[in-house]
């Protein structure tokens, strides 16, 4: 027995309005990565093969698996496929789309439906392949890299030299059309997951683990310890998430090792036998500060010092007290001569010292014998987010960003003219219209415009230090520059 | 009538003083910018070939570099709207590809699967 007419008739419209669908929701996966458009996509070929399957559309259900493993592979590179595929996707739902039209019972006059699927199957062949293995020599080396970028911890030297080089990068990809804007992609995006900057949030699930580490480490060496962990969550770069993870390990551990004495020592120095490690992290002002306090015997300086003698850091007649911070955070230094198994080896405070310092931060410390010992670690907050204004100019085929300490000002004939499609050489004409004035308060600058510049929040990816005067911002999922404008003037000068 | 695109890094020119010999020559790269204008010189030339009764139409890509996904379902429309012409009135498209551009042979091959009486591809 057939499928009643009338119900061809509706799977026909519905599965047209499904296709339409999909076909606009894969734009906007592809344009801004929309998870939701990527959800029901693959929720609607799912209905659609079904539906399909039930009114016996068995050629558009063999389309729409092919069409489900086309999607498979492209979920799994995070959608980020090239013209081939794009086309590929299209075509198979403009495919379905013909084959839902066609009369029932019609033949497939002309319809190469077998030659088709053996299209998309070798299309998926090679894609599958690309997978693993990078397909340029460029966009393969640094995708290859790319996809250690997870783990690999570019120097932050390195990345300051990268930085200005990402942003050609960026700008070449951003303005090419053509197949090579694809290649020129995938070196981009390769170079942007190594040194772009990486997210995180430090907070009490961050640094839980330390807490009953130092818990564990004092049952083990008799110690009786209260430890308390007060932490507010931040925005913060991986990097300083390691960091501070690392400074944090090491300086818990020194305070239970050598800060916290064992219940006798405490009870005899009239102090309450249970010891005291107190941490606190959080923002101050621009700054992360992390402290951690105990309440041990202290660092005894002379004995430090001693020490330092001995190893002929110091001289024996050197005034050396007040250097005792230095000494214990030089490599290798302990006042231990047998090492335990614990942060007596002599490796710790010289690690959370460079690691801080490598994120520009400071280790500073107290100390006060019989009282204990305050580290403190003070690192400067990235501004990760920057309230801005966004410009659209012509030739210029992103978004460009000025801080929002830029305001628009009246015509200043005399002020220096930007013109940033020039500067970019992403045209070689000079603009012909009048630029708009913007401010700071201290320097005015004429920027060629599109359009008066519209309150933006742009959030930072690839921080270039001066004299560069961009830097690469995303504003929503699109990426742009971030210019300043007042070291374009003086670069010109 | 004007049928020809002259953009920066793409063009496209109808060449039709010959009615048994149509051609539609594309060069460089066709992207997001062109593809209205794509289509709108597609609607107008398939409005000539059918009004001159043309059985064929040279599609000369050999020196299109590029294409995008949106415009080469200019492609796909196109031959859509052709399918549906009553049978006495459908022309064919013959497509002079590069067989040095990689991304032809496979949309082209792809394409003649949607009408393999209405598609040639020569030059690959």
């Amino acid at each position: 027995m057939g499928i009643p007419e009338d119900l061809v008739q509706q799977f026909r419209s519905v599965a047209l309005q499904r296709l339409e669908r999909i076909e606009s929701s894969w734009a906007s996966v592809l344009s801004s990565l929309d998870d939701e458009a990527a959800v029901l996509i693959h929720r609607e070929i799912h209905t659609l093969k079904g539906e399909s399957r039930l009114v016996g559309f068995t050629d558009v259900n063999m389309v729409c698996h092919k069409l489900e493993d086309l999607l498979e592979v492209a979920r799994a590179r995070g959608y980020a496929v090239d013209e081939d595929f794009d086309l590929a996707v299209n075509m198979a739902l403009r495919f379905m789309a013909m084959l839902v039209r066609k009369k029932i019972g019609a033949q497939l006059q002309g319809i190469d439906l077998p030659g088709f699927i053996k299209q998309i199957d070798a299309l998926l062949v090679d894609a599958r392949a690309e997978q693993r293995m990078p397909r340029s020599t460029t966009g393969g080396m640094l995708a290859m890299l790319r996809k250690d970028a997870a783990t690999v911890r570019v120097p932050s030297a390195l990345r300051s030299r990268l930085a200005p080089i990402a942003i050609d990068s960026f700008v070449e990809y951003a303005a090419t059309k053509g197949t090579r804007r694809d290649r020129l992609r995938v070196s981009w995006h390769s170079l942007r997951d190594l040194i772009g900057v990486q997210r995180a949030v430090i907070g009490a699930g961050q640094l839980a683990k330390h807490r009953a580490n130092a818990l564990t480490l004092a049952r083990e060496l008799g110690k009786e310890l209260e430890v308390v962990f007060e932490i507010e969550t931040a925005e913060v770069t991986t990097d300083m998430l390691a960091a501070i993870d690392a400074a944090v390990l090491h300086l818990v551990r020194n305070a239970v090792d050598h800060g916290i004495e064992s219940p006798a020592t405490r009870a005899a120095a009239g102090k309450h036998s249970v010891g005291k490690i107190h941490l606190t992290c959080g923002v101050r002002g621009d700054k992360l500060v992390v402290v951690v306090q105990d309440d041990g015997r202290g660092i005894l300086i002379d004995e430090v010092v001693a020490r330092a003698i001995e190893l002929g850091l110091v001289a024996p007649n050197e005034a050396a007290r007040d250097k005792w911070f230095d000494l214990v955070c030089r490599p290798g230094f302990t006042t231990r001569t047998e090492a335990s198994d614990l942060s007596g080896r002599g490796v710790g405070l010289d690690v959370v010292r460079g690691a801080i310092s490598n994120i520009g931060g400071t280790v500073s410390a107290s100390t006060s014998n019989n009282a204990g010992t305050t580290w403190t670690v003070e690192v400067p907050l990235p501004e990760l987010t920057i309230a801005g204004h966004v410009l659209r100019v012509q030739h210029v085929p992103f978004p460009l960003v000025i801080d929002e300490a830029w305001r628009l000002t009246e015509t200043s004939p005399g002020a220096p003219v930007i013109d940033v499609a020039l500067r970019l050489g992403l045209t070689e004409d000079a603009a012909g219209e009048p630029p708009r004035y913007l401010t700071n308060g201290k320097l005015t600058v004429g920027i060629v415009s599109d359009r008066a510049p519209q309150p933006a929040q742009a959030r930072r990816l690839v921080a270039v230090a001066p004299p560069s005067f961009a830097e690469i911002v995303t504003l929503d999922t699109v990426e742009g520059l971030l210019i300043h404008p007042e070291r374009m003037v003086t670069l010109a000068r | 009538m004007d049928l020809a695109i002259r953009d920066l890094d793409f063009e496209a020119k109808v060449e039709l003083a010959d009615p048994a010999h149509p051609r539609l020559e594309l060069a460089g790269n066709a992207d997001g910018a062109i593809v209205a204008h794509f289509a709108g010189l597609i609607v107008d030339l398939h409005t000539k070939l059918v009004e001159s009764h043309a059985r064929t139409i040279t599609v000369d890509i050999r020196a299109l570099e590029f294409m995008n996904a949106a415009c080469f379902n200019v492609f796909v429309n196109w031959l859509g709207v052709i399918t549906e012409l009553p049978s006495d009135q459908r022309y064919r498209l013959d497509f002079d590809a590069n067989p040095a551009i990689l991304w032809q042979k496979r949309s082209l091959k792809t394409l003649a699967c949607f009408a393999t009486d209405l598609v040639g591809i020569g030059g690959s």
